[in-house]
């Protein structure tokens, strides 16, 4: 799950989930910022309000288990976990350009500011929820696809996830006593 | 002749509220309302759907990545493997 969870938040939140995702990719933001808005929006939401919707939500989604999330800051709030792999997956600069412009059917410059755009946003949203810590720290796993094919990839994933017990199709959850 | 409460009457109580809701359909609004799924979730603590407090959180993955990686596509192809896996194992999914 990636995009249903901010769904879902906007729904809890009663928030319109495009203005949430916009506002979620947005830097820090001060007291004076969520003053103004809360004069300006008819339904505002404070920053802490939707950072805690968030956390808890993905939480609960981690909580259930037997569900894998893509982004959303998923490594850091699932990091205490045990039942849990963090992977990372990074590529050289120019192979995810070619990726960008062979998907997205994009010139190279135009595909490189995509890039920008979005690691940034993306940095955006999980500063909030890192504290100040690395956001690119802490996983069990970190994939170079520009050195490795799709398949190996979906192989690695597979092992490491058998190596910790994750794909016990058929046993039940273990109490603690 | 008075009847005392006792501890066991005080266990019922839970149920014969359950039934209550059952009786008037509105189990499937209790779904959206967050005090009936908190109260649920407490009127059932041994269904696997309402994990209690004991249980460990988990298994979950989650994955990283960065722009450009194709990382929900990786995703999706190991989880039609996995599911593939499943069904020749089992014989149906």
């Amino acid at each position: 799950m990636s995009k249903e969870i901010l769904q879902q938040s906007a729904l809890e939140l009663n928030m319109d989930p495009y203005k949430l995702r916009k506002y979620l990719n947005e830097g820090e933001r001060n007291l004076f910022d969520d003053i103004l808005s809360a004069f300006n929006e008819k339904r505002h939401k404070s920053d802490r309000k939707i950072n805690q919707t968030l956390i808890d939500l993905i939480s609960s989604f981690a909580s259930d288990g037997y569900c894998i999330i893509v982004g959303r800051a998923g490594h850091i709030i699932t990091r205490g976990i045990k039942e849990s792999l963090l992977i990372r997956m990074t590529a050289d600069h120019d192979w995810r350009v070619k990726q960008i412009m062979e998907n997205n059917n994009l010139n190279i410059r135009q595909a490189i500011d995509f890039i920008e755009k979005t690691e940034q946003e993306r940095l955006n949203f999980c500063k909030r929820f890192a504290a100040g810590n690395d956001t690119t720290d802490g996983f069990d796993l970190t994939i170079n696809l520009s050195r490795i094919t799709m398949n190996d990839t979906i192989k690695i994933i597979h092992s490491a996830a058998q190596i910790k017990g994750l794909l016990d199709y058929h046993r039940s959850k273990v109490e603690v006593f | 002749m008075s009847h005392e409460i006792t501890v066991n009457d005080m266990k019922i109580i839970p149920t014969v509220f359950h039934l209550f809701l059952k009786q008037y359909k509105l189990k499937n609004l209790a779904m959206n309302n967050t005090l009936m799924a908190y109260l649920d979730k407490r009127l059932h603590p041994k269904d696997s759907r309402y994990p209690s407090d004991n249980t460990q959180p988990g298994p979950v993955i989650c994955i990283s990545r960065e722009v450009g990686c194709g990382a929900v596509n990786i995703t999706n192809c190991w989880l039609l493997n996995l599911i593939n896996n499943l069904r020749s194992k089992n014989g149906k999914y």
